[in-house]
């Protein structure tokens, strides 16, 4: 049997009915990490013993009939931003290089209970702040398709473990576009939750009003099946909401006929690749083929969002930053008095794109600038968010657009321009400032197979909407990913 | 909004954030810092007069959970995570100047 490249599905099916030993499976999987990570330094940390613990405790659960759990059996890796209670979480910083926190995330938790067997935490750019992994202290993470090449960020390091057969599932987290994104470039599928939907108790915090984690998987069925997992209320975290959380699964087959699809004009114009913008083109035709309404859809603010979404997050950034000094947990510099002990462990253990956010969010929060930069911000913020109220009031049931502007880029190519970094992001902010689920879902490749994803935003709580859509896609092309070399 | 960004302005938020910047760094940041206000430079080009941040109420989450006395993490397993600790007591060099 060679489980890598399974779906979870038939994982958990397979384990629930004995069918399937999970020794074996995670055996597998660590034996692939072990040939294919050095290669690609998707994992940060792999827990080896804890895995196969995790595996005899499903076998013993499944000996005793327990209940099967939403992700029975299924290996799954952690963005290395999510604590793991006792064993190492970096947040991709030397600031947190050997903290072992005495707490586990929510998510964590979840993935837990539901049978899921962690097996190790992935590389991102440092605290999240970053759109192509190479802001880790930890090295980059490599394209599993082309090593050259980043897989986008800031979950880069979990999309690449499951885009090639490391892990079957992966949490990310989402704070510009940092689950779609990497999503898109490796050709899988990844979701941002509704701002709310799942809890962030655990979560090392970058922005607080837009963080969200969510699943990344080879396929939309699998994505929804994480998402049974992940979602629902957590009194831990204030924002979390305690509406029911429905089967994700359950509506995945039911096509988009009769559903109205708006086709975001503002995002497939200028600086849009030309095979992204076919493969947009391209999933918007083949949802109008299987017999959903598409029209073109004003979102008049979109070129804003970018710009407000940075001022927030580094604002924001630099309060929740505020509490690494040196003290209480992680890395201290050695000086003589407290002062110098704060900045100097600042100085030292935070990477140059983690500095220039939190001084530029320190600047545009301070006296006499504040209105002109964090306030704006905010206010363009609502009409972001009004934006979205006008063309879902029209009879809107989803929005469609690219998730990147192009495909995965080289290393290297845009590290030293953090502008240009940062518009990495210009379709997949919006979503987080509006607080709405966004989904992207493979819908292309070009001649070089380099992947380019669809995404398709939906109304708060429509995280199910979204999925049948992207299922819709997905079947168009012919199912969910195989890995390289499968048939 | 015409910002000098020089070397005091980077000090100055430096000193604010509480980081520590080397001089070899500061021409980095320096460089990095006038480049991105520049971008944010497009702000200005929208009027918002009018408009409100998004208000608290819009946040999905139930807020704020009974007052009920709940355990705590063990003190030790948090003190066992710092740089320097002793007898249950975080250890730093001396607060005040001349302690």
């Amino acid at each position: 049997m060679d489980p890598i490249g399974w779906t979870a599905e038939r994982i958990r099916e397979g384990t629930a009915t004995g069918d399937i030993d999970p020794v074996e499976v995670v055996e597998r999987t660590l034996e692939r990490i072990r040939s294919r990570n050095p290669r690609i330094n998707a994992f940060l940390y792999t827990d080896e013993a804890g895995a196969l613990r995790a595996a005899e405790r499903v076998q013993e659960r499944v000996r005793r009939g327990g209940p099967p759990g939403w992700l029975l059996g299924v290996p799954v890796a952690v963005k290395d931003n999510q604590c793991t209670a006792g064993t190492p979480t970096t947040a991709g910083s030397a600031m947190l290089d050997g903290y072992r926190p005495p707490y586990a995330a929510h998510v964590v938790e979840r993935i837990q209970e539901e049978g899921g067997i962690i097996v190790g935490k992935t590389n991102l750019d440092e605290f999240g702040m970053g759109s192509s992994c190479e802001h880790s202290a930890f090295g980059p993470v490599r394209h599993p398709q082309d090593p050259e090449r980043t897989p986008g960020g800031s979950s880069g390091g979990s999309a690449a473990a499951v885009a090639d057969g490391m892990a079957c599932l992966a949490t990310g987290s989402d704070t510009g576009g940092s689950i779609r994104l990497p999503a898109s470039l490796c050709g899988i599928v990844g979701l941002k939750p509704t701002y709310g939907r799942v809890s962030r108790h655990g979560l090392v915090a970058y922005a607080s009003s837009m963080d969200q984690i969510g699943p990344l998987a080879r396929g939309v069925r699998d994505a929804a099946l994480m998402m049974n997992a992940l979602a629902g209320r957590d009194p831990r975290d204030a924002t979390s909401s305690s509406r029911p959380v429905p089967d994700y699964r359950a509506d995945l087959e039911r096509g988009v006929r009769g559903l109205r699809l708006g086709l975001m004009e503002e995002s497939m114009g200028e600086g849009l690749d030309a095979e992204v913008e076919r493969a947009v083109r391209g999933a918007a035709e083949a949802l109008r083929d299987q017999g959903a309404e598409v029209v073109p859809c004003s979102l008049p603010h979109t070129a804003y969002a970018a710009t407000a979404y940075y001022v927030t997050a580094m604002a924001e950034a630099s309060s929740n930053l505020a509490r690494y000094d040196g003290v209480r947990y992680g890395f201290r510099a050695p000086a003589s008095s407290a002062a110098a002990l704060v900045a100097g462990s600042r100085g030292r253990g935070f990477g140059l794109e983690v500095k220039r956010r939190v001084l530029l969010g320190a600047f545009v929060l301070s006296a006499g600038y504040a209105d002109a930069y964090y306030r704006k911000a905010a206010r363009i913020r609502t009409l972001v968010r009004r934006d979205f109220e006008r063309a879902f009031a029209t009879g809107l049931d989803a929005l469609i657009g690219p998730t990147c502007p192009h495909r995965a880029i080289r290393l290297g190519e845009r590290v030293d321009d953090p502008v240009r970094m940062y518009l990495e992001d210009v379709h997949t902010v919006s979503a987080n400032l509006a607080g709405l689920p966004a989904v992207s879902v493979p819908a292309g490749k070009a001649g070089d197979g380099l992947p380019a994803g669809v995404q398709i935003l939906g109304g708060p709580f429509e995280e199910g909407t979204i999925l049948r859509i992207g299922r819709a896609v997905e079947k168009a092309r012919g199912g969910a990913r195989l890995l390289d070399g499968e048939t | 909004m015409d910002i000098p960004v020089d070397d005091a302005l980077v000090e100055r938020i430096a000193s604010l954030a509480g980081i520590e910047v080397s001089s070899a760094e500061k021409d980095r940041l320096l460089e990095d810092i006038r480049t991105i206000l520049a971008y944010f430079d497009r702000l200005r080009r929208l009027e918002v007069d009018g408009e409100e941040p998004p208000a608290l109420e819009e946040v999905p989450g139930d807020g704020l959970r009974e007052d009920d006395i709940r355990p705590s993490l063990p003190a030790a397993d948090l003190a066992s995570q710092a740089p320097d600790a002793s007898g249950g007591f975080f250890r730093v060099p001396d607060i005040l100047e001349g302690g």
